[in-house]
């Protein structure tokens, strides 16, 4: 291994040499190719998720110990629960050899107490024996955070070098659960216990063990093919099914062949573990019961005309009557939750001004929110009004978010009108959105399950029993069947995996919508015809952005604008910067038109972005300065930091950070060129006065969304986003020229295989007239 | 929905749903897949996997849903409009009425009845249902009634009243599941859900003022299952009274005016047909405590009548508002068939005679033979 390893710093040397030469010659996508060459191995050197292979500064790498741990006399994957409750209990830290803190013992005791301690010994002789295990346990059993450090002290990760890996299909989750067990290991988290995190990755040379998002270790296992770092993979929360996790299970079940030393265990919280079972080989199953308490289920007699309002009468209804205990709802969007905090709020304060009811607090929750409001659903309820007053309680309004994964306490009543939104992809018409759809029945059953973790509880279904019956699938799909798959198969071909057919996923995708993301990579050109991964497309694969975003930030160097399309590819990343509060729409969109580019919404985005870079450098209130301006400071903020990291790729793949003069007149159509170049497959053509005709296979009639600042002056714009709704609409436009779209696109827009849309043929076939005749007129001269 | 929907006009575009793509077996997507191996209607993924036979019909093709903007409850269908009714029905019927030989009157009554429901369905999906409680009568109000009920005197009615009743009643079944409590004079509002069949309880309720107690959604569920078992009862001992009393009837206009003064109250017309024909020629004031009786308890109906003056006061008063627009179809077969054997050959000439009066109507054959006027 250390041979392999030096072999890839003299290649890694040889390439650094070459690369000034490089900078001068002109950026071109064949300049990108040729730093390419030299396959993937020697990328590790430069990959950032990497960076600490070479590391070893530190003893752990060579397998020492501290002085008297009591982890001395284990034996790897022959330990007991009682030699490591032993451990547990030593006086001095068995990993950093430092004394216990008074905290650790207080934390201990609780540990204790989880369900899935009693089951320890249990759990370790399942996993000594096999190879793959699957565990079930109920959210609140104590998985997330117990199972890892059973198996760091049977795995001792430092003796081998190996670490241990958990993925969590939520970032947040990844960061909140490697701090807390960091404060039960009594570690500083980033050393023994760290986490990785798109955009962030904080360990060192000392973890052992690590969380991460599951898209995290895929991208890992794109360079390190039988992810030999680790010596144990934990696949937490995989009932949920993530993209990200569906794919790493294929993988893993492959590598675990190849590798009999790597362990897998497969978490799920839900009891359909019987396929995760059949799916890896009938691997032996391991349940722990959650903490729970019996929970009644109420339906509705007869269908709900209107289920927000039903669940506002609910609630209220459950605060005037029931006994003491928190309320959960669920609904299914931010401005649904928003609005309905608001109804509610109002109606309790009518209802405590009326009658003696307790106080109320409402709390949101939804992904998008900043996390010091989230925060507040772990607050205590507030207190009754008087001394033996009706108690408090709190209303925490949520998405699905709240369904798995997340624990709240206290929640007793559990408000379900059987919606969530969620994703979904139509292949044929390339559209993927968000859509409000009835939620499965195991998904209801998780919904009321919340209900008894502290207590016995309620839980009111906005339905009938018929319809809970008739009308729900029995299990939410799993994501990869109602996503665009394009970036997964870019990041399969990078893994390796060649026959995209036999891939031996659990749930395979539909053939229609494979098809369709072979056919865009290749329209990108990240896929040759023969179907193999071009240059081009692994460079794309770097990057942690969709391909077309990826093309566009790859190829902007061409256009002289690779500052500005970094930008842009870090605004477009995060959600809307730009704030429309429902009461106060107009003064929100005169603050827009301050920035208002006439070429469109991207151009507009950008001039934010450098006014609030302005503000900042100037050292003025970048808070205060959004808040004027109707900008989310947090997502402006966090655009900033993904450009920081993209910017290192870009930096480690040689592509270069040009600028075209801003006074020079070609500095916004650079820009727009340089869209084109990534979002060409996103066009719509005016069809007539504010009626626009997206092109090719998507070819629905739009408008352009009433948050665009564009002007009706184009007839072809580009957009980011088809929005869905009762009306369909395009979001962030910016207007291009058709001449563009031949010259950069000639593939895609070629006249000759146009089939459909003849008036779109038509006018693309006068484009290219008059662009010969200029160009034989140019000749001519 | 069908013809009766509401029409929604949408232009779809040529193919829609793409089929020319996903029939098109050039495209770069199926090569790639067919030289892997793939074939058409065959999943992805391993070859003979274990795991194969749980594969969801997502695997196969694309998962389709449908969209949804408004705020519409799971199960629930679209809120039905006024004009989802189909039109000239009742028209329709009246001429079919007419055929088989009821009287002009009785048609009218009919047509009254009808755009009462039409009335109240309007208001109540306008404005939402109000629901009211009776507080027992004002005590000033108790001797007049006892007057009236004196004068009244029983006179004989023809039978049509009795099938009209039956036929209201038909009505009244079909909504049963939603009632709708009114008081004339007093209006104390209390959740319908807190009156069972408990006789005990009833008497407890008498006493409440106001009873703020709402339920929990749990009790409601309960409660309403009683409630609509109740519902049954009360339709069976009306069944068994109206034949009780088809033979001594009271005159309607009579025994309605007596209903106005005695407060009573009711205020859709299905109910007001409904006492007519089950008022009976006995003293009025027990009558009428035994069949609020009977409303609440069928066992008690009879033996109960003469202590049952105390209860007077509380007024049992479940009008049912009608709830679907199906209601304004009442069985007309049902009407029909009780003719007296005796009556017989009156009722065949007066069929004869509206027969031959339809047949004289241009405007009513044009309904009948769908003729449009032009």
């Amino acid at each position: 291994m250390a041979d392999e390893r030096s072999s890839k710093v003299s290649k890694f040397e040889r390439k650094r040499s070459r690369s000034p030469a490089d900078t001068n010659s002109s950026i071109k996508r064949a300049k990108v190719e040729k730093t390419e060459d030299d396959g993937d191995k020697n990328t590790i050197e430069h990959n950032p998720y990497l960076s600490h292979w070479n590391d070893d500064s530190n003893g752990y790498r060579e397998g020492k110990l501290p002085v008297g741990s009591a982890l001395k006399h284990f034996r790897r994957r022959e330990t007991t629960a009682k030699q490591a409750s032993k451990a547990e209990e030593g006086d001095n830290n068995p990993f950093t050899g430092q004394p216990h803190s008074e905290q650790y013992f207080s934390i201990l005791k609780t540990r204790r107490n989880l369900p899935v301690h009693k089951q320890r010994q249990e759990f370790l002789d399942a996993y000594q024996k096999s190879q793959i295990l699957v565990f079930v346990g109920e959210t609140g059993s104590g998985k997330t955070t117990q199972i890892p450090q059973y198996v760091v002290y049977d795995e001792l990760p430092h003796l081998n070098h190996k670490m241990v890996a958990c993925t969590q299909p939520r970032r947040v989750a990844a960061m909140s659960v490697a701090q807390r067990v960091a404060d039960e290991l009594d570690v500083n988290i980033g050393e023994e216990v760290g986490y990785s995190i798109r955009f962030e990755d904080k360990t060192s040379s000392k973890t052992i063990l690590k969380y991460m998002t599951d898209g995290m270790l895929l991208r890992e296992a794109m360079h390190d093919h039988a992810l030999s770092r680790y010596s144990c993979i934990i696949l937490d929360e995989a009932h949920e099914r993530t993209l990200a996790t569906d794919i790493l299970m294929a993988l893993l079940k492959g590598i675990t062949q190849r590798r009999p030393d790597l362990k897998l265990i497969v978490m799920s919280a839900t009891l359909d573990a019987q396929k995760f079972q059949r799916y890896f080989f009938e691997a032996p199953l391991l349940v722990v019961p959650g903490r729970t308490h019996p929970v009644e289920i109420f339906y509705t007699p007869e269908p709900e005309k209107d289920y927000v309002e039903g669940a506002i009468r609910t609630v209220l209804q459950i605060h005037a009557s029931e006994g003491e205990g928190d309320i959960l709802l669920f609904l299914t969007g931010e401005e649904e939750i928003e609005d309905t905090c608001r109804k509610i709020s109002l109606e309790v304060d009518e209802l405590v001004r009326e009658t003696d009811c307790g106080p109320m607090t409402v709390c949101p929750l939804y992904g998008t929110l900043p996390p010091h409001q989230q925060q507040k659903i772990f607050d205590p309820p507030p207190p009754p009004f008087r001394k033996g007053g009706r108690p408090g309680r709190k209303c925490i309004i949520s998405t699905n978010i709240a369904e798995t994964s997340l624990t709240i306490d206290g929640i007793v009543y559990v408000v379900d009108p059987g919606f969530s939104k969620q994703k979904i992809y139509n292949p044929r018409l390339r559209v993927e959105s968000l859509l409000v759809s009835a939620i499965s029945k195991a998904s209801a059953q998780q919904r009321a399950g919340r209900a008894g973790r502290t207590k016995p509880g309620k839980c009111f279904r906005l339905y009938t029993e018929k319809a809970f019956k008739e009308e729900l699938i029995e299990q939410t799909y799993p994501e990869i069947l109602r996503s665009n798959l394009a970036n997964t198969v870019l990041e399969l071909k990078k893994l390796g995996v060649e026959d995209l057919v036999h891939f031996d996923l659990m749930d395979p995708p539909a053939p229609e919508t494979m098809m369709r993301a072979l056919e865009e990579l290749n329209y990108l050109a990240c896929l040759d015809d023969e179907g193999e991964l071009t240059q081009l497309g692994g460079l794309a694969s770097e990057f942690p952005l969709d391909p077309a975003l990826a093309v566009m930030l790859i190829s902007s160097p061409e256009f002289y604008c690779s500052n500005e399309i970094l930008s842009l590819t870090a605004l477009l990343s995060v959600p809307q910067i730009f704030l429309r509060p429902a009461q106060k729409r107009r003064e929100a969109d005169e603050m827009k038109n301050l920035f208002k580019h006439p070429d469109g919404d991207h151009l507009t985005m950008l001039n934010v972005y450098h006014a609030f870079k302005g503000v900042l450098s100037r050292g003025e209130d970048g808070k205060k300065w959004c808040h004027q301006h109707y900008l989310s400071f947090r997502h402006l903020s966090s655009a900033d930091n993904v450009r920081a990291q993209l910017k290192r790729i870009m930096e480690t793949q040689g592509l270069d950070l040009v600028s075209t003069d801003f006074s020079d007149r070609d500095y916004y159509t650079n820009i727009r060129r340089a869209l084109v170049a990534g979002f060409f497959m996103q066009v719509a053509k005016r069809e007539n006065n504010k009626i626009y005709r997206t092109l090719k296979d998507n070819n629905s009639a739009v408008m352009l969304h009433p948050s665009t600042v564009l002007g009706a002056d184009y007839d072809w714009v580009i957009y980011n986003e088809f929005v869905l709704t009762s009306k369909q609409y395009v979001r962030t436009v910016t207007g291009i020229r058709p001449e563009w779209l031949l010259e950069l696109a000639p593939q895609y827009y070629d006249i000759e295989s146009w089939e459909g849309q003849k008036d779109v043929k038509q006018a693309l076939k006068a484009v290219a007239d008059k662009m010969r005749r200029r160009a034989a007129m140019k000749a001519g001269r | 929905m069908g013809l009766a929907g509401p029409r929604n006009r949408r232009k779809l575009d040529y193919d829609p749903n793409n089929t020319r793509w996903t029939r098109d077996e050039t495209t770069f997507g199926q090569k790639i897949l067919r030289s892997q191996g793939w074939q058409p209607g065959k999943f992805l993924g391993a070859q003979d996997a274990a795991h194969a036979q749980l594969h969801s019909a997502a695997s196969l093709a694309p998962i389709k849903i449908n969209l949804k903007d408004d705020t519409l409850g799971l199960g629930a269908k679209i809120r039905q409009k006024q004009s989802d009714e189909c039109t000239g029905l009742d028209v329709f019927k009246d001429l079919l009425g007419r055929l088989n030989g009821k009287s002009e009157e009785t048609l009218e009554k009919q047509r009254q009845v009808r755009s009462e429901i039409k009335t109240n369905l309007f208001v109540e999906r306008r404005y939402g249902p109000m629901r009211f409680v009776s507080g027992g009568l004002l005590v000033g109000d108790q001797r007049m009634e006892e007057l009236v009920n004196k004068k009244a005197t029983p006179t004989p009615v023809k039978d049509e009243s009795v099938s009209e009743a039956s036929e209201a009643e038909s009505v009244k079944k079909e909504k049963k599941d939603k009632k709708e409590k009114k008081s004339k004079k007093r209006k104390t509002s209390e959740s319908e859900e807190s009156d069972t069949s408990d006789s005990k309880r009833e008497k407890k309720r008498k006493k409440r003022s106001t009873a703020g107690d709402e339920p929990s959604n749990g009790d409601t569920e309960v409660d309403k299952s009683i409630k609509k078992k109740k519902d049954k009862k009360e339709k069976k001992s009306k069944r068994s009274e109206q034949a009780l009393g088809g033979e001594n009837d009271t005159e309607p206009v009579d025994s309605e005016m007596k209903r106005k003064k005695s407060k009573k109250s009711k205020d859709t017309p299905q109910q007001q047909s409904l006492s007519n024909s089950a008022e009976t020629s006995e003293d009025g004031a027990s009558e009428k405590a035994r069949k609020k009786e009977k409303k609440r308890e069928k066992k008690r109906k009879q033996a109960d009548s003469a202590e049952a003056n105390e209860v007077t006061a509380t007024m049992e008063s479940s009008t049912a508002t009608p709830q679907d627009s199906g209601s304004s179809t009442p069985n007309n077969a049902d009407a029909s068939t009780p003719q007296a054997l005796s009556a017989r050959h009156r009722s065949r000439s007066r069929h004869i005679a509206s027969k031959r009066k339809a047949f004289g109507d241009m405007q009513a054959l044009n309904q009948i033979f769908m003729v449009k006027p032009v």
